[in-house]
């Protein structure tokens, strides 16, 4: 990786390279990683679906607190992946927005307009040198009752995007690939497709078996719009169609 | 394991390019390097103790206490830098005063540990240093059980049935594993963890220490308490007994 040819100052705060790169927001999407965990979020005709790892980090620690995906509204799920009190953080702050603009007009947030919210915040820590940008990326999957299922990434840098299919975190690459294929074939999943091509990339990208105690899988339908954790018996019948079928 | 964060680590507003925040590592290691403390949660209550050096033979006894309460119900247990933890157990004792009044009820302690976990979280983002300190919150009450939650200097915050911090963390963490916490009740806890204490201590470098214990539980009806001298002391004794025991055996 070159680092070019910067006098090493650029690298403590927010300004650019001579090359015109942001050396910190770059480290930041470092951090993402921090904790070895890949999520995966996909949106069929009318589900949309993020499907996490969950790894307990010792045996002494009580597994119901450690998760990775938080509620942020009736109709607004999200996961964060990386730097664990970053994301609580932006979390808060997520979840603050969507109760002031319900409270304000009177109607929940839209999906996308929290995600531009979130990314509007983070492009503002990349160019401001009090606070440094936060180590995490963020997944928020809502049924919007105008467009239908949605899934947004955002990230460090402050960059977001509606997506119809996306992973973040170590394995993002072969999961990502593996999205590719399956929705270049076919894009209107109905739930249960949605569903298990999440937890099936997942799976395909992290190279082990899983079982659902080591998932976390969140759905959110025209049915059901409230955001709706699986049980593990659910994620074990999903898992076992998956195994079936191949 | 360390590494050099040479140039990335001045300031917590600084990653370094691996995505790490050095600052906060090293002020995890204030923690990691002052005394043990432990906390464990057995069948009926919970028991935090502190392995305390006593820097003067000046002092009064009890000075400088590491665990207080937060309200009547949560008891909070300081690691690390001593200032540094003090500034967090009066944060603590404020938001649950605010809920307090609020709410008319005693603040809870999982809504406690959080609160004070975003607090630690935000002086890790630049605008000041972060906190060289960590702190155990516990509680028991009819309804939940036993509940204790640690937050570390980096904003981290987890429920345990049972954790150790501090200079002999590892050790003590492999002596409470084999035990069978779920099936103790206070009274042995209290020995136990005295003898967990004394027994990773180190002789030679661990000079003028003392034991600092608060539980709470059935038997205290749900209030936090500093453990009564007399049943430290005893717990001290039965310790001091089984180690030699265990020392013949061997």
């Amino acid at each position: 990786m070159s680092r070019g040819s910067s006098a090493g100052f650029d690298r403590h705060i927010t300004i650019f390279s001579p090359e015109g790169r942001v050396y910190q927001v770059e480290y930041a999407f470092k951090a993402i990683n921090s904790t070895n965990l890949t999520a995966v979020a996909v949106k069929g005709v009318d589900t949309a679906v993020i499907a996490i790892q969950k790894r307990v980090p010792d045996s002494l620690i009580v597994a119901d607190t450690v998760t990775s995906v938080y509620q942020i509204s009736q109709t607004v799920g999200c996961c964060a992946i990386g730097m664990i009190p970053d994301a609580k953080f932006q979390v808060k702050r997520a979840q603050g927005e969507a109760a002031s603009w319900k409270y304000k007009n009177g109607y929940d947030m839209p999906c996308e307009l929290l995600a531009k919210k979130m990314a509007d915040l983070n492009q503002y820590y990349t160019q401001n040198a009090e606070m440094r940008s936060l180590g995490c990326a963020l997944l928020f999957i809502s049924y919007d009752d105008e467009k239908g299922p949605e899934v947004y990434r955002v990230d460090p840098a402050g960059y977001y995007r509606g997506m119809k299919g996306v992973s973040v975190g170590v394995k993002q690459v072969p999961a990502t690939s593996f999205l590719e294929k399956k929705i270049k074939k076919k894009s209107d999943l109905n739930s249960t497709e949605t569903v298990e091509l999440a937890i099936e990339a997942l799976q395909n990208s992290l190279g082990i078996d899983v079982r659902s105690k080591d998932l976390e899988v969140v759905v959110v339908s025209k049915e059901n719009t409230k955001f709706t954790k699986l049980t593990n018996d659910q994620v074990e019948h999903h898992l076992n169609q998956i195994a079936n079928r191949d | 394991m360390s590494s050099i964060g040479t140039g990335y680590d001045l300031a917590a507003s600084t990653f370094s390019p691996d995505g790490r925040i050095f600052q906060v590592e090293y002020a995890q290691k204030a923690v990691d390097n002052a005394g043990t403390m432990i906390a464990i949660r057995g069948k009926n209550g919970i028991v935090m103790v502190a392995d305390k050096v006593i820097s003067s033979k000046l002092y009064t006894d009890n000075a400088n206490p590491r665990m207080f309460n937060v309200n009547d119900n949560v008891g909070v247990g300081v690691s690390g830098n001593y200032p540094d933890g003090f500034s967090l157990k009066n944060y603590a004792y404020g938001e649950a005063m605010k809920w307090l009044k609020d709410y008319r009820e005693p603040m809870p302690v999982q809504n406690i540990a959080n609160a004070v976990a975003e607090y630690i979280h935000i002086h890790t983002l630049g605008i000041s240093r972060p906190f060289g300190a960590g702190a155990y919150f516990i509680s028991w009450n009819k309804q939940t059980g036993g509940r204790l939650f640690l937050v570390e200097p980096s904003g981290l915050n987890y429920e345990y049935k049972a954790w150790a911090v501090g200079k002999h963390r590892q050790a003590a963490k492999a002596e409470i594993e084999k035990l069978k916490i779920d099936e103790l009740d206070v009274q042995q806890l209290v020995k136990e963890a005295a003898r967990i204490i004394m027994a990773v201590r180190d002789e030679n470098k661990d000079k003028n220490v003392q034991i600092e214990m608060g539980w709470v539980g059935e038997h205290t009806d749900g209030k936090y308490e500093e453990v009564p001298s007399e049943v430290v002391t005893a717990a001290e004794e039965w310790a001091t007994a089984k180690l030699d025991e265990d020392d013949m055996e061997d």
